[in-house]
């Protein structure tokens, strides 16, 4: 029985089965997630026996993975203790790679499943249903980033990197800090850069300062050790990796700053509107708005709204926000972010009512959510909402786009003394002739509508800007650093008596090739020096080899 | 009428015949039994090859030269309809405001910039590479369900010169991870056929540093420079909006490849592997995206 559990236990942590039940999860996931109507998430998320099998067996050999986890940690920690371990842990490539293949499937979660921030709640659940669009906003999938396992990927994922770039930094420092040595003649040769030259040996003094003198000339650091010239420049270049890491971090945490401190929210405003600005004691008073449009086209060329503060009850600055080029006093920046006419909230309309007999009961108009009353034959009646293009998916009722294309109003009718609904219905402007929607004794015509123009101004305070900007133009000159600059060393032996120069050059990475190369001919230059032999070709050729240090 | 589709159309079968020619070419020469100064020096032994009397190479080149200069033209006339379009009205603009226009240009800047560096990498397979990458995106383009061809003027939220700086760095990063793409692809393709070690190094080689030179330009094209645009324009630098976070995968997928190459001292085949499955994810940011979500980054 022991064996029989332990077979068990081998074959569902190895990587094969493993593998295989994640990407069968995987492959249902996108598929329920991407085509709904195919695999639906109810189904796909413990719906029948086969999805709860997969589940089940997913659980199963996961749970066994980290039972085995637990156990090395607890070995380890026995070992080598708790500090040593967690070190261990945070510092680990693994955990990175797990971290960073999760994060991987959460973006592309986000980018198959649209997220709330861009998308109307009416979209989505006209996309999934709603019983698949409860279960998957239950779960978190239309807010994915602001999720608490996302939080704590991301967290956990900082921690990995930061523990990373100590352990680094620490390296680097160690590297820094390692003064370069003399080395024996012979060991040149096996330096991937190095030559040999023939002199005078009367001329040697000359020829030494002539090669510090040219060594110096392009930046690099000079000095003389056990009889050999040392040369070296931007051993620095080493932090740059650091500085980009920890840059990286420190921009992680601008965006905790902004998201945390800092607000961004939107608000629709009409003309002549003054309105607070949160956090703030000035207002803003919006004097006009209008829309642009490319010369002799209908196209829109710009949206724009002025603005104007008003501070202790006096106007202390005016100015136009559009797109691209937002207004900012004090910190706040005001961005133009929408522009029309608002009809789900502002819409007013006009109604025609008969009774079903053909009885013209006259018009009647009231803005969304507001009643008009016929006392006649006692009923009020309410204008639940109204949308200006009606379309019905998965039995919900939206509007698809902002524009008068099919418009549609929903009335509650209400018993006017007793205030009793008495039914609901929907009136169609393209389509008087549907009117049934449940019997009644009257007919309803939508005859006009109306909406005001709004001008909708996003606000943003930021104070984690600065931070990142910095955080960004570090990244850009460390990126840069690293590319262009490459710690270089040259070692420079003169044999007097016999009258060689031999030189041996390596970089810390890179191809130190064609610099080796033209500080050769710069050195040539003066005639003080001949080659000695045609070099030995695999010493030529630099660049094929890349020395690794970490 | 003609128009700059009609110049994108006559470049498109250049491609293709000088991706053509550079087949020929790869099959019908042979390696070089001449020691030439450069193999006794012993930089490019494996990289030297002996032409052939028809000269298949030269005359794909020459073919590719001309469907660049048609695609000049080409990225030319769109500037102007561009320009037309919306009445000379903005001051700083590059014909790359659409998912058509992007693959246009792209399939000009490529080809133009092997065209100029091709004396210094001759390399084989690296031009029926470029051409062959120019004539998929040119065949993308001409579909228009994927990539609609109208010109209209620019829409307000791309009117801005961070446009330009943005576009050009995603497009010059891009390119990059394609060459770094084409080369791992013939690296693969090579490697199962079985061709010398020295030339699978070689190929390595350029799609590392092809790859390790876009990264940044990527990066800072998209995280950075995209993000202060992003700030300027729709008031947040990061909003997890689809297609940031897909260039955010992207980007991570070439950390991860520069992090296998340069820490763990992958090579070979499997930093090869790893090189074509980022540059897919690359192409889902790219096209891919558009067509399963709505996005802030939705412009056709």
């Amino acid at each position: 029985m022991k064996a029989f559990a332990r077979d068990v236990s081998i074959f569902f942590s190895s990587p094969w089965v493993v593998g295989a039940l994640l990407a069968l999860a995987l492959v249902g996931l996108i598929l329920s997630l991407s085509q709904p109507h195919i695999l639906p998430p109810t189904i796909f998320f413990a719906g029948v026996w086969y999805t709860r099998l997969l589940w089940l067996l997913l659980v199963f050999s996961l749970g066994l993975l980290l039972a085995k986890g637990l156990r090395t940690a607890a070995r380890l920690i026995a070992q080598r203790g708790l500090g040593w371990t967690v070190h261990h842990f945070l510092t680990s490539i693994r955990l990175a790679i797990v971290l960073i293949a999760l994060l991987v499937l959460i973006g592309l979660i986000s980018t198959i499943v649209p997220q709330l921030a861009f998308n109307r709640e009416i979209d989505l659940l006209t996309r999934y249903g709603p019983e698949n669009y409860s279960l998957l906003r239950s779960w978190g999938f239309f807010t994915i980033f602001s999720t608490g396992y996302v939080y704590g990927i991301i967290a956990l994922f900082v921690l990995n990197l930061f523990a990373c770039t100590l352990k680094r930094l620490r390296a680097s420092l160690q590297y820094v800090r390692l003064p370069m040595r003399a080395k024996q003649p012979e060991a040149f040769a096996h330096m991937p850069c190095y030559r040999e030259f023939s002199f005078e040996p009367a001329r040697s003094t000359s020829l030494w300062e002539h090669v510090r003198h040219t060594l110096q000339s392009r930046g690099f650091r000079v000095r003389e050790e056990g009889g050999e010239l040392l040369a070296e420049r931007w051993r620095w270049e080493r932090f740059s990796i650091d500085v980009f890491h920890v840059s990286l971090l420190v921009a992680i945490g601008a965006l905790v700053m902004t998201n945390t401190l800092g607000y961004d929210y939107l608000q629709i405003n009409y003309k002549g509107d003054v309105f607070s600005v949160r956090d703030r004691n000035f207002q803003v008073r919006v004097d006009d708005f209008w829309s642009e449009n490319y010369p002799g086209t209908d196209r829109v060329m710009d949206w724009k709204t002025k603005l104007t503060v008003i501070e202790n009850g006096r106007e202390v600055k005016s100015g136009i926000t559009e797109v691209n080029h937002p207004f900012t006093y004090r910190g706040v920046s005001i961005y133009q972010a929408a522009m029309g006419e608002d009809w789900l909230s502002g819409a007013r309309v006009t109604v025609r009512v008969q009774k079903d007999d053909g009885t013209d009961l006259g018009e009647y108009s009231a803005q969304v959510n507001e009643y008009f009353v016929l006392p006649e034959v006692g009923i009020a009646v309410k204008v639940g909402a109204f949308l200006p293009d009606f379309a019905l998916a998965n039995g919900v009722a939206y509007s698809k786009t902002q524009r008068l294309l099919n418009p549609a109003a929903y009335l509650e009718v209400y018993d006017e003394k007793s205030g009793a609904q008495l039914f609901r219905t929907w009136t169609f402007s393209q389509l008087p002739e549907v009117q049934l929607v449940v019997e009644n004794p009257y007919r309803f015509y939508l005859m006009g509508m109306v909406a005001p123009q709004f001008t909708g101004l996003e606000f943003s305070w930021d104070p984690g800007l600065p931070v990142a900007y910095v955080a960004f133009a570090l990244m850009i000159m460390m990126l840069i650093v690293n590319l262009y600059f490459k710690h270089q060393m040259i070692w420079l032996h003169m044999d007097e008596e016999a009258g060689i120069l031999r030189l041996g050059g390596r970089s810390r990475k890179g191809d130190f090739g064609p610099t080796f190369q033209s500080l050769i001919e710069k050195i040539h230059e003066r005639g003080l020096i001949q080659q000695m032999s045609q070099p030995r070709p695999e010493l030529v050729s630099v660049g094929e080899r890349e020395e690794h240090h970490t | 009428m003609i128009d700059s589709t009609f110049f994108f159309f006559l470049s498109t079968p250049g491609y293709f015949l000088a991706l053509l020619f550079y087949l020929f070419g790869a099959v019908f020469t042979r390696p070089s039994k001449k020691h030439t100064a450069e193999q006794t020096l012993g930089i490019t032994a494996t990289l030297v090859r002996q032409r052939t009397e028809i000269g298949w190479e030269q005359m794909a080149l020459w073919i590719t030269r001309l469907s660049v200069l048609l695609a000049t033209v080409g990225v030319i006339w769109r500037t102007i309809e561009l320009g037309t379009a919306s009445n000379w009205a903005l001051s700083v603009f590059l014909p790359v405001t659409s998912t058509y226009e992007t693959l246009t240009f792209m399939a000009w800047l490529i080809p133009l910039v092997y065209s100029i560096l091709e004396r210094h990498y001759r390399f084989p397979g690296v031009g029926a590479i470029i051409t062959g990458i120019a004539f998929a995106m040119l065949v993308v383009a001409a579909s228009p369900a994927i990539a609609p061809r109208q010109v209209a003027p620019v829409v307000p939220s791309l009117q801005s010169y961070w446009l330009v700086i943005h576009v050009l760095f995603m497009i010059v990063g891009i390119s990059l991870f394609t060459v770094g793409f084409g080369a791992a692809l013939l690296l693969l393709w090579r490697r199962y056929r079985g061709t010398e070690p020295a030339m699978l190094q070689k190929l390595e080689e350029l799609s590392y540093k092809a790859n390790a030179l876009g990264f940044p330009f990527y990066g800072i094209g998209g995280v950075i420079f995209g993000g202060i645009w992003a700030k300027q324009a729709w008031g947040a630098y990061w909003e997890w909006d689809p297609k940031e976070t897909a260039m955010l995968i992207a980007w991570l997928a070439y950390a991860v490849y520069l992090h296998a190459r340069m820490r763990w001292g992958w090579r070979d085949v499997r930093v090869a592997w790893l090189s074509v499955a980022a540059y897919l994810v690359v192409l889902y940011t790219w096209i891919g995206i558009n067509y399963f979500v709505a996005s802030l980054h939705s412009f056709t």
